[in-house]
């Protein structure tokens, strides 16, 4: 083996190695924002993988146009009956929304209290997905110079998808709720750092929990930490939505329902498993980044 | 200059594995079972064989470094590039007296992507990364993805070794 290598390439290989993890260690984890080289490359490649995604996406939407043909009549009718049922909603929306307002004037709300919840949506169109199984990362053609920022939150058509990791001046990078795959042998700052605070639809004052990690094998988020106490207790089949708690994320976004309930770790709380609900993290079309309104 | 449209394929080839593959391949290999195509490695294991193991080692580094720097999301820089460099140089190594039948070369790619996915899995293990047990990650993620690359590496065998022959005997003409 060493006569294979001689004495200059071991030398050589040893170097390459102590580069290597000194530029690994150093690129891991919390890092803020890009240097330029960085963004000039991933700006340009990214531009150019645009012209490939697109019509790659193109084509294969049609023929799942024409899988889909069939269904097309009933998913028609379901429609029609949901679109009647939105009508009254925001019917009822209107008059809640008002109604809101004046009580928020009432009470003196401030500037910042009011505009909290006011949330504004982007449209990303998708670039590229990685190869690399491990780091789930999505390319998105929205960046710095269309205000985007770190941390926030992307969802798809069907619900939350992950959160911007890194952002570059014309595209960002998203990390997809699969990447948080955690468990045992991942460090505690990488899951803690990603935790997302959760709760139940309907239960918002009594459930509590934090979507700790990605279950690779079971292809499910688990949520932590709900406490047993409470009166209100989290079931199967329970619709999960952040809680807006832990700050990073905004609230009322849907993640998933609960597959199975589990007493956790130490005996003392809950665990849940959530099947989310954007489950083809491989196929984005569009994406919605969730911008919180900030007021100085 | 000789060496541009080299270049260029893998550059197309790097292109493909993030945009067109992702809708090609089935969505069932992409839930539980994860084929990943690494076709860069792919030409740069055929480079290795075929030309010499230093353009092999260079273009590892260069598309290695790319690929780190585009899907950097919550994960580190470097991984790919030190990778993908390292199993081009060694796969030439070891295909270095013979140069074989279609058989030794398959051989030799497979060995060379077992290597690759190894060390990928090592690294990120070691990084705390992932936290999946070998076992998993193997039956999962490497056995799908060298099977689904070594078809592949057969679709390019005939005209990817003529082409890259040709190149080898030019560069050995000029010296």
């Amino acid at each position: 083996m060493f006569r294979l290598f001689g004495n200059k390439k071991l030398l050589m290989l040893m170097m390459a190695l102590v580069v290597f993890i000194a530029l690994m260690g150093l690129t891991l984890g919390k890092r803020v924002g890009l240097t330029w080289p960085e963004m000039v490359v991933k700006d340009t490649v990214a531009w150019t993988q645009g012209l490939f995604y697109k019509p790659a996406r193109y084509i294969a939407g049609f023929f799942e146009d024409v899988r889909h043909l069939r269904r097309t009549y009933q998913e028609n009718k379901i429609l029609r009956m949901t679109l009647s049922q939105y009508a009254r909603d925001t019917m009822r929306l209107n008059m809640l929304e008002a109604q809101n307002k004046n009580l928020k004037e009432i009470l003196a709300f401030t500037e910042r209290q009011k505009q909290a919840d006011n949330y504004t949506y982007m449209v990303g169109e998708v670039i590229s997905i990685s190869p690399d199984p491990y780091s789930n990362t999505v390319n998105i053609d929205l960046g710095l110079k269309d205000g985007i920022k770190e941390n926030m939150a992307v969802l798809s058509v069907n619900g939350l998808i992950g959160r911007i990791s890194k952002v570059s001046n014309f595209t960002s990078s998203v990390q997809l709720l699969a990447d948080m795959n955690g468990g045992a042998g991942t460090s505690a700052e990488r899951t803690l750092e990603k935790g997302i605070a959760a709760t139940v639809k309907g239960k918002e004052n009594d459930v509590f929990g934090t979507i700790e990690y990605y279950d690779n094998e079971r292809q499910a988020l688990v949520m932590t930490r709900i406490s047993q106490n409470s009166q209100v207790q989290v079931e199967e089949g329970d619709t999960i939505i952040t809680s807006g708690l832990g700050q990073v994320f905004p609230k009322g976004i849907e993640i998933g329902k609960v597959l199975e309930k589990k007493i956790g770790e130490f005996g003392i709380t809950y665990n849940a498993i959530v099947q989310p609900k954007a489950t083809d993290f491989r196929h984005l079309r569009e994406v919605l980044v969730v911008k919180v309104p900030e007021v100085e | 200059m000789r060496h541009l449209w080299l270049s260029l394929t893998l550059f197309l080839a790097f292109l493909m594995e993030g945009t067109v593959l992702k809708w090609i391949i089935p969505p069932v290999w992409q839930g539980q079972v994860m084929v990943s195509t690494h076709f860069t490695l792919v030409i740069v294991l055929f480079i290795s064989l075929y030309v010499n193991r230093h353009l092999a080692l260079i273009h590892g580094l260069a598309f290695g470094l790319l690929h780190d720097i585009v899907y950097y999301g919550a994960t580190m820089i470097g991984t790919y590039s030190f990778t993908m460099g390292l199993v081009g140089y060694l796969t030439g190594l070891v295909s270095f007296r013979s140069r074989g039948s279609i058989v030794s070369s398959m051989l030799a790619i497979t060995a060379g992507h077992f290597l690759f996915e190894a060390i990928i899995y090592g690294l990120y293990r070691l990084f705390q990364v992932t936290g999946q047990t070998p076992e998993w990650i193997f039956f999962h993620q490497m056995l799908p993805s060298v099977l689904i690359n070594l078809l592949f590496a057969l679709l390019l065998y005939v005209p990817l070794r003529k082409w890259l022959e040709s190149m080898a005997s030019e560069s050995v003409k000029d010296e």
